[in-house]
């Protein structure tokens, strides 16, 4: 019986073989490249040809003190994200659905993930714009009689600009796949809970959340991914020397130090020890959702 | 049924087929390009230039030139809209195995340079190949002997091994100067300020007249305020000699009176404070919507129509600029931050064409004359005589239509061809001269400009220093954060000599020791 399904999903597997060579030779064959971080890389050697040097380049990387106030910017700045980020995207979705008239909703909805696709390069100069002593704000501010603030070089403020920035520009791209999964709460739910005299925001808490709580689940397990990634364009084209103690992440430090010293021997040790970190987070946030409801489905 | 399995088959095999195809067609490019010249005598040598303009091609009117006089084909290549971009590109192509013909750009650092070497991505050019083919260039390093001071050849070697053709601009050691708004001066009724204390009282008035203070062109903290770090004699940010010892300007006992004065400076308002956050073209844009009395620049940006300042005078008629030396001292010291002659490596090669020496000795002629002949330097910044431009009495004037930088770019006349660079890497100052300052009042203008630029610059920038390397980046944002700290008053300034052992702590005083070594052995013979 194995033989005959086979024998007729064939062309299905022939359609895949394009996808598949592509996914080896693109994806998984560079991968044996991390051995780069082992080596002294020379150029023109290759990789075969360059010298192993075993730790020597995460040695580095851990003996120096100042990896770990980068390391600790780095958590902070993904962790503040997440924690104020996260949740909103949802908000807006489950709210967004409530409205009624469908050109209101699908004109908010456009509006709301337009920004997703504006550059960072672009978006800080606005930012600096709209932020810079005879700025927007600081007009306002001066309108209602405060004092200015110079929010790009106060390090108290900076970390607060580099999160509501984000989430403002990504909070709608993110609700589109919590709008897909609001759309697949079964309607007859709904309908149930108004013939028996629930109000809305209670079918939003019984039947909506609850009718999502799978996606959540897989969209935070996936975000446990980037915890390292803080958003290197956004604060590579914001940061200064003012607020470089609070906004160096790991990114940007090895982007100067490499582009200095064109390492990319110590480039690919970081790049590993991303990867493991995120890794790491992935099994374990995975496992502990399986553990909290073996009914979410999870992505393993 | 069957046909849609016939229609499944047949798609996936083209799929499979285009995949295959897509695959393949990459490579032949780089076959054709390494053949080695063991083509027959009459297929021209192919010739690599680069632009940062991708209008221009190789039906450019100075590209023509070369290949009709050196029977060359020159094949020209978009590299990049300005030097890191050059610098990033060129870097992901070496990466990939793809070195180009020549490497030139004034932003390629020693250390870059260094690691080129070590990774076997240069090519070793024979200082007697040099001597055979460039006599033009041999003079003109003679001729600035004062700066190459006989270690042209030696400066760039590794194990014995020459790699590069050494490039200077004579013009960069007196490069920056201070710039005030003269129509303001005058309107607060002031000359131009020869001390600290004349320019503080300056300041005062501009703040109450025209709510505009001081603002450095650049966001770095050593470079910023230079003209008053000049004004006690310390230049941060670089390594520069003062009485026959190395230092570091930033840790200097003189700093803190300058962080001192700068302190008491913003407070009373009179810098601007959103300084940290500028960089070059926001404050430039501060600059020509007048909100800047007192800067410090290059002398091109005061030139009128092409300078950086220029779109100031088409906001506010009245506006005029004064150049002059930096402010005094309480010592008389005075002076702003310039550039070493030798602004970079120079002119490299990649490895590939140590297998052919014939194109190499080509590029050698070619370079020594393009960049040398006046007729040639010419040719590259106005065009034809008689057809794009015309010289009268010495001066050089556009003919209509080229006057017109559109037109003039459909002809390829720009700024933006690089054979090897903008203008030329054998910088003559006085053949330069006359062709960047077309008429007789810039050259005047440049004239005065020139003599208000004095000061030091960084006199270690081309020797090789690791343990420096190992720790300046750690050093700057160390030395960065107390600058802003220090100036803003964050951190009292009694907490300066806090910051120095600090800064000798993290491995300074290793790179002091080691930058007064390489000095004494490379300049005191």
């Amino acid at each position: 019986m194995a033989t005959k399904s086979f024998k007729n999903y064939l062309p299905l597997f022939f359609m895949l073989i394009p996808g598949i060579i592509y996914f080896v030779l693109f994806c998984y064959v560079p991968m044996l490249g991390i051995v780069i971080a082992f080596k002294d890389y020379h150029l023109m050697e290759g990789i075969a040809d360059s010298p192993w040097v075993g730790m020597k380049y995460f040695n580095q990387l851990f003996s120096d003190p100042y990896f770990y106030t980068v390391l600790k910017n780095t958590l902070l700045i993904s962790l503040m994200k997440l924690f104020f980020g996260f949740p909103m995207p949802i908000l807006f979705a489950v709210l967004l659905n409530e409205i009624r008239l469908a050109k209101f909703k699908r004109f908010v909805q456009t509006a709301s993930y337009l920004p997703h696709f504006i550059s960072w390069i672009a978006l800080a100069g606005i930012l600096e714009s709209i932020l810079s002593l005879d700025g927007t704000v600081n007009s306002i501010f001066a309108f209602i009689g405060l004092d200015p603030i110079m929010f790009l070089s106060e390090p108290g403020y900076f970390r607060a600009v580099l999160v509501i920035s984000d989430i403002w520009k990504e909070f709608g791209w993110g609700a589109i796949i919590y709008f897909a999964a609001i759309a697949g709460v079964d309607n007859s739910l709904h309908e149930a809970a108004a013939i028996d005299g629930a109000t809305r925001l209670q079918r939003i808490r019984y039947i909506t959340l609850p009718g999502i709580a799978f996606m959540v689940v897989i969209m935070l397990i996936l975000s446990m991914a980037n915890i390292l990634n803080a958003g290197f364009d956004q604060i590579f084209n914001l940061y200064n020397s003012a607020v470089m103690e609070v906004s160096d992440i790991v990114d940007t430090y090895m982007y100067r130090v490499g582009i200095q010293q064109v390492q990319y021997s110590l480039s690919t040790a970081l790049g590993i020890f991303k990867s493991v970190v995120a890794l790491v987070l992935i099994v374990v946030t995975n496992r502990l959702a399986k553990k909290l409801d073996s009914d979410y489905s999870t992505l393993w | 049924m069957k046909f849609s399995k016939v229609a499944a088959m047949f798609g996936c095999t083209v799929l499979l087929f285009t995949s295959i195809v897509g695959c393949s067609s990459g490579n032949n490019k780089e076959k054709a390009e390494s053949v080695p010249g063991n083509e027959q005598s009459s297929k021209p040598m192919e010739l690599e230039a680069w632009v940062s303009n991708e209008q221009i091609k190789s039906d450019a009117y100075f590209f023509q030139e070369i290949e009709k006089a050196f029977d060359v084909k020159i094949n020209v290549e978009m590299r990049g809209t300005g030097a890191q971009d050059y610098i990033d590109k060129l870097n992901v192509q070496i990466s990939s195995g793809d070195v180009p013909d020549w490497i030139n750009d004034q932003a390629i650092t020693v250390n870059m340079f260094d690691n080129y070497v070590k990774q076997g991505v240069l090519a070793e050019i024979p200082v007697d190949m040099i001597k055979e083919n460039m006599p033009n260039y041999m003079e003109w390093v003679q001729k600035y002997d004062n700066i190459f001071q006989g270690s042209a050849f030696s400066l760039f070697q590794r194990d014995g091994k020459n790699y590069t053709i050494p490039v200077a601009y004579p013009d960069l050691a007196q490069f920056c100067v201070m710039y005030y708004r003269q129509d303001w001066l005058d309107g607060i009724g002031a000359k131009v300020p020869e001390t600290l204390p004349e320019l503080e009282e300056v300041l005062v008035k501009f703040k109450d007249k025209y709510n505009a203070g001081y603002l450095g062109i650049t966001s770095d903290p050593t470079w910023a305020f230079s003209p008053i770090y000049g004004a006690y004699g310390i230049y941060p940010g670089m390594w520069t000699e003062k009485d026959g010892k190395i230092v570091r300007g930033e840790v200097e006992p003189q700093m803190k009176d300058a962080l001192t004065l700068l302190n008491k400076w913003y407070k009373m308002g009179l810098i601007d404070p959103e300084w940290v956050t500028l960089d070059f073209d926001r404050a430039i844009n501060k600059v020509v919507s007048s909100k800047v009395g007192v800067t410090w620049q290059n002398i091109y940006a005061g030139q009128e129509e092409t300078g950086a300042y220029a779109p100031l005078k088409n906001i506010d008629a009245q506006a005029e600029w004064a150049q002059a030396l930096g402010p005094k001292g309480p010592n008389g010291d005075s002076g702003i931050m310039q550039f070493n002659p030798i602004p970079g490596v120079g002119i490299m090669f990649g490895k590939h064409m140590e297998k052919d020496p014939e194109k190499m000795k080509k590029y050698l002629q070619i370079f020594d004359q393009v960049n040398t002949d006046m007729s040639w330097l010419e040719k590259r910044a106005y065009g034809e005589e008689g057809t794009h431009f015309k010289k009268e009495n010495g001066e050089y004037a556009w003919l209509s239509p080229y006057d017109k930088p559109d037109e003039r770019q459909k002809v390829g006349i720009v700024p933006e061809i690089r054979f090897p660079s903008l203008e030329s890497p054998f910088y003559d100052t006085e053949k330069e001269t006359l062709l960047t300052f077309p008429t007789n009042v810039e050259r005047e203008y440049k004239q005065n400009a020139q003599a208000a630029a004095s000061g030091k610059y960084d006199i270690l920038a081309l020797f090789p220093k690791p343990k420096w390397e190992e720790v300046s980046e750690k050093l700057t944002t160390l030395t960065n954060k107390a600058i802003i700290d220090f100036i803003s008053g964050k951190r009292p300034i009694s907490e300066f000599d806090d910051y120095v052992a600090e800064w000798k702590k993290q491995g300074g005083d290793k790179a002091l020791q080691e930058a007064q070594n390489i000095y004494d052995t490379a300049f005191k013979k």
